[in-house]
């Protein structure tokens, strides 16, 4: 156990190091007074517990909160100081410190008992954290692997099917799974569980969607980092992928290079995502559009989060625009 | 024997290790579709030696975590120390995990649920490169 204390006066230096080491007789003590002491014992190696005052010559102890902080962001911080208000307090405790002990001679004891549970609450807190990490790691596994086979028994149940059409069906429904896949490994990527990048995710889609094109077709992507909700997140990243299908099917009709674009942006509180292709009669056929389940599944879940979908056929391929409310 | 290329053909033969039978047939199909020969499948790390002490293997497909444990990693210094290229093909999302495959130096690490796409092209890329190595 390594701890350190940083206070200008030495007698309340050796008085708050007395009371600490009660707790924890086998600690190593370190003293800073200055920034070059602090500094030394930060690159030899940082304290796991913290007692610093708030008012010292030299800088305050929010200043050195951030520098052990630094060194190791598990250090456990107390600070104990004469200058006792609660807008201090308030201050210490929203800037990080695990407690706060108001200097004087009978709390000394207090220090000392502060400190201990501040420790123990920490490492639980650590503890805690490290088997949630564990536990989200293993269901993220599972839940891959889960998605796998599911499009492992796909592709069998494909294999049996007699029809172009049916298989094809088939092959449409592995790559809406691969897509939620997709979001979901952004979602895990993004520590947050509640947002995603959704830039990321369209073109990481994207990409692994052309792979189908055999590198003829060029995209464009211009993707405002746009954090999303998990609620909005998921409706529209498979209106995206349904969308993206329907174009590169159609696109890079007879081998000719196609392009493929993509636009995301956030103007006001509306959400744009603008896709084009201009390989020929690229987009669905507009007499299938209307009754094909890609269609019904854009519809449907554009009235989900409230957006509205437009589709533009021209001569070089097909424009296709999702707006939503933010 | 290990190691040494099939020669004159752009025909790969590639070794397939992965614990979940019906992902191991999954892969194993999707590579003879694209013209490749499987020598073996193999759901264990000492299956998977002994299929790498025997026979002659261009490429190594691997899970990372078999049977619970990250044997994959194990594998892939096993087939580097027999100059045998490998992917990996993992539903780890771990970045330490992950580090530690890249540090093993494939061919590509794919994330499962994996594009079919993207390991044809993996696939197509290397035969391309072995053909005209040889």
């Amino acid at each position: 156990m390594r701890i350190l204390f940083v206070d200008d006066d030495p007698d309340t230096r050796a008085l708050a190091i007395r009371a600490v080491t009660h707790e924890f007789p086998n600690a190593t003590i370190r003293e800073a007074m200055d920034l070059t002491s602090l500094d030394e014992v930060l690159q030899e190696r940082p304290p796991e517990i913290l007692v610093t005052d708030f008012d010292l010559r030299w800088t305050d102890g929010i200043k050195i909160f951030d520098r052990v902080k630094a060194a190791n962001p598990l250090c456990c911080t107390v600070m104990f100081t004469g200058t006792g208000n609660e807008e201090l307090a308030v201050r210490a405790l929203k800037h990080g410190f695990d407690d706060y002990v108001v200097k004087g001679s009978k709390q000394l004891r207090r220090l000392a008992i502060t400190v201990r549970s501040a420790y123990e609450r920490n490492n639980r807190l650590r503890e805690l954290g490290e088997s949630r990490d564990l536990v989200l790691k293993e269901l993220y596994h599972r839940l891959h692997n889960n998605l796998q086979l599911v499009i492992s028994l796909l592709r069998m149940t494909e294999k049996t099917l007699g029809h172009e059409s049916d298989r094809q069906q088939i092959a449409d429904l592995g790559r809406r799974i691969q897509a939620l896949s997709a979001l979901q490994e952004e979602f895990y990527r993004s520590e947050d569980f509640r947002r995603v990048n959704f830039s990321s995710f369209l073109e990481r889609l994207a990409r692994n969607l052309l792979e189908t094109s055999g590198g003829r077709i060029e995209l464009t992507a211009e993707l405002n980092l746009v954090e999303l909700p998990v609620d909005l997140a998921v409706p529209l990243g498979l209106i995206a992928n349904e969308i993206l299908n329907a174009t590169l099917k159609h696109a890079s009709p007879d081998d000719r290079p196609g392009h493929l674009s993509m636009r995301l942006e956030q103007i006001a509180e509306t959400l744009i995502l603008r896709i084009s292709g201009d390989g020929a009669g690229s987009g669905e056929d507009p007499d299938t559009a209307k009754t094909g389940l890609g269609m019904r599944l854009i519809q449907r879940l554009a009235t989900q989060i409230e957006g509205e979908v437009s589709l533009e056929h021209h001569a070089a391929g097909a424009a296709w625009q999702v707006s939503v409310p933010l | 024997m290990a190691g040494e290329r099939s020669s004159m053909s752009e025909k790969l033969r590639v070794l397939v290790v992965d614990d979940e039978a019906l992902v191991a047939d999954f892969i194993a199909d999707l590579v003879e579709e694209a013209g490749h020969e499987v020598i073996g499948i193999a759901a264990t790390r000492e299956k998977a030696l002994e299929y790498l002490e025997r026979s002659a293997i261009d490429l190594a497909i691997l899970d990372i975590r078999l049977k619970g444990r990250l044997n994959g990693i194990d594998l892939a210094q096993a087939t580097r120390a027999r100059e045998i290229p490998h992917m990996f093909i993992t539903g780890s999302g771990d970045p330490s995990t992950r580090e530690a495959a890249e540090a093993t130096g494939p061919l590509a690490i794919l994330q499962k649920p994996f594009s079919q796409e993207r390991l044809v092209s993996v696939l197509s890329q290397m035969a391309q490169r072995d053909h005209s190595l040889n």
